[in-house]
């Protein structure tokens, strides 16, 4: 299982993830970002950039990791299309390695829906109930 | 009365206090009408939220919140709270993304009446000329790091030193559009990417640059001081640090929710993640925050300045002729480092104002020698559709709020609602049939933010001036909108 929801939210966007998967979270929370940012578009020339990003919460993880797609679109013009392989390790802290795909940001192709200004802290808690590791993802826009 | 489990009590008419409980430091205050109380707070979570705030450390008096209270992250919207500097703390959530969001209140000599058939061009040539939206481009090529970091020293005097105002502009400017004691180096290298090409640049969402017209003045005296007339053509303008700022309190949001654990800080959300005031992340944070704070006075300031010269090109007119003139400049998210008479001492505290505007009484050292006798103008921008207003500070908002006033509206339906409602509808039409002609990057912007989205600001400024801490001065109404 891998799906999202966009709930209702009186000034911003607020989504709730779910995944059978902690990696699988990841990656369905990188897909509701794009749709949150972006209008739908079909990827054609992709590069491959790889990711390692270290933190001691899962929270501050997730944060980081959709912070960097923010990064990458808002600066470097780089518009994120999906997640190649991704994988997270714990030991003392939390060490997520990715290969993600990105195309370069063609103003006719990807068009802004809404400016994620953040992706904010709140309400942001990883559970796992009943094996299904879930979220709630609120983008200050 | 028990609203989300916390008891409140109503102590005045415009006043609530919710007496201390479980481990509040101090009381919490929400200034609100009855019927915004009984309406619309007791629904919202932001009452939860003035409750998590009086646990900061070092918190003075009362966690507060002005009428246009809603729910925010940490700290409510129209949250206000002020830290002792010596054993207190400060929050980027007191202080929110968009660092110096704030508006920017500039008059002309012209009359509404004398110049209608224009305005539909104005906002042509002003949408041309603003840079506004998503990923827009600055008005002023990319600039260096070093250019960019000169902004985040310098303010608003930048650009009037590239030509983009006058030293009379930095007068009228909130802390003359600079905060000093910065050090770039309390800036990372992201959020500096993100605000090289951003200068000069309106944004998205609920940011704008309106004409209005003064519809009505309440105080003829203080109008007159601050330049204003009934029928009079003024520009607003509301835009804050961009990506810059929204960068800064990211960076530092991620790093003190490791630090409030470091210093055995027990604290209800997350999102009020903070550091002692004198401690070195709580310096670092401090400095950063002032940076985007003078990047965000260049921006309006710039900004400004390309309004002025659009307008003299599609009115024909000169600059004497056009008569503009920045009345005030205000923020709305900050944290500023004041002196406050507590229980009857002088306190050096950290106020933190998130959607909230400073609002100082006559005398204060802080405003314009030409202001100094009436107080300073507080400018609560309202929907596009509807009204705004200038009201003034009082000697009783020092007395109660940290010399502090709401800041707008608040919105009163999700995006997606507003969306919904607009369905179907000709949105532009039922502006124009207002008054107001507007243009916009998407039709989408101008769904989420019709007036029906919005709470009536005219509501939230009664009751700041029912409670004595700001009076109202004039109303604007908007006659013309560009957003991004």
């Amino acid at each position: 299982m891998n799906e999202f929801k966009f709930i209702d939210h009186p000034a911003d966007i607020a989504v709730e993830v779910k995944s059978d998967s902690i990696e699988g979270l990841f990656k369905i929370s990188a897909e509701a970002w794009k749709i949150s940012a972006l209008e739908e578009f079909t990827a054609a020339n992709c590069v491959e950039m790889k990711f390692e990003l270290k933190d001691n919460s899962l929270e501050g993880m997730l944060v980081g990791f959709l912070s960097e797609l923010n990064y990458l679109l808002y600066v470097k013009s780089f518009v994120f299309v999906s997640v190649k392989s991704l994988s997270l390790l714990t030991s003392d802290n939390y060490l997520l390695k990715a290969e993600l795909n990105f195309e370069e940001y063609n103003t006719k192709k990807h068009i802004f829906k809404e400016e994620i200004k953040a992706v904010t802290f709140h309400q942001m808690e990883i559970e796992k109930i009943n094996n299904i590791f879930c979220t709630r993802i609120i983008f200050d826009i | 009365m028990n609203i989300k489990g916390y008891e409140i009590n109503q102590i005045d008419e415009m006043l609530w206090e919710i007496p201390i409980q479980g481990e509040m430091k101090v009381p919490g205050r929400i200034y609100a009408s009855k019927d915004m109380i009984y309406n619309s707070i007791q629904n919202d979570d932001a009452v939860k939220q003035v409750v998590n705030v009086a646990h900061l450390p070092g918190i003075m008096k009362y966690s507060l919140a002005m009428p246009d209270i809603h729910w925010g992250y940490g700290f409510p919207i129209g949250g206000v709270a002020a830290t002792s500097v010596d054993d207190g703390v400060i929050s980027p959530g007191g202080v929110g993304y968009d660092i110096n969001c704030g508006v920017r209140l500039a008059g002309t000599s012209i009359d509404y009446n004398r110049s209608k058939n224009k305005i539909q061009k104005l906002v042509e040539e002003l949408f041309r000329g603003v840079p506004t939206g998503v990923g827009s481009k600055g008005a002023i090529k990319k600039l260096s790091k070093d250019e960019l970091k000169r902004i985040l020293v310098k303010g608003s005097q930048w650009a009037v030193e590239n030509n983009f105002g006058t030293e009379e502009d930095i007068t009228f400017t909130e802390e003359h559009g600079k905060l000093i004691d910065t050090d770039t180096g309390s800036v990372s290298e992201k959020a500096i990417e993100r605000g090289l090409d951003q200068a000069g640049t309106l944004g998205s969402g609920n940011h704008f640059l309106e004409i209005d017209y003064v519809e009505k003045v309440y105080d003829a005296a203080a109008a007159e001081v601050f330049g204003l007339f009934e029928g009079q053509i003024v520009i607003l303008i509301h835009t804050g640090s961009r990506g810059l700022g929204y960068q800064v309190c990211e960076d530092y949001l991620k790093l003190l929710v490791n630090d409030s654990k470091k210093y055995g800080f027990n604290l209800p959300d997350r999102q009020l993640a903070c550091a002692p005031v004198k401690s070195e992340a709580g310096q670092n944070y401090l400095s950063a925050m002032k940076c985007s704070a003078n990047f965000a006075w260049n921006n309006r300031q710039i900004i400004m300045h390309l309004a002025k010269e659009i307008m003299k090109k599609v009115l024909s007119i000169s600059d004497r002729e056009l008569g503009f003139r920045l009345i005030y400049d205000v923020c709305h998210n900050i944290a500023k480092i004041e002196n406050h008479v507590i229980d009857g001492k002088m306190e050096t505290v950290c106020v933190h104002r998130k959607g909230a505007t400073r609002a100082f009484p006559a005398g204060s050292d802080e405003i314009p020698e030409r202001y100094k006798n009436i107080g300073q103008p507080v400018l609560i921008p309202g929907d596009m559709g509807r009204y705004s207003y200038i009201s003034v500070g009082t000697q009783r908002a020092m007395d109660e709020t940290f010399g502090s006033s709401c800041h707008g509206a608040g919105r009163l339906q999700s995006r997606h609602m507003a969306l919904k409602e607009g369905e179907g509808r000709n949105l532009i039409d039922e502006l124009n049939k207002r008054g107001v002609i507007i243009q916009a990057k998407g039709y989408k912007t101008i769904a989420e933010e019709m007036p029906f989205a919005y709470k009536n600001v005219s509501e939230v400024v009664n009751v700041m001036h029912c409670a004595g801490i700001s009076t109202k001065v004039a109303k604007l109404k908007p006659v013309g909108v560009i957003k991004g």
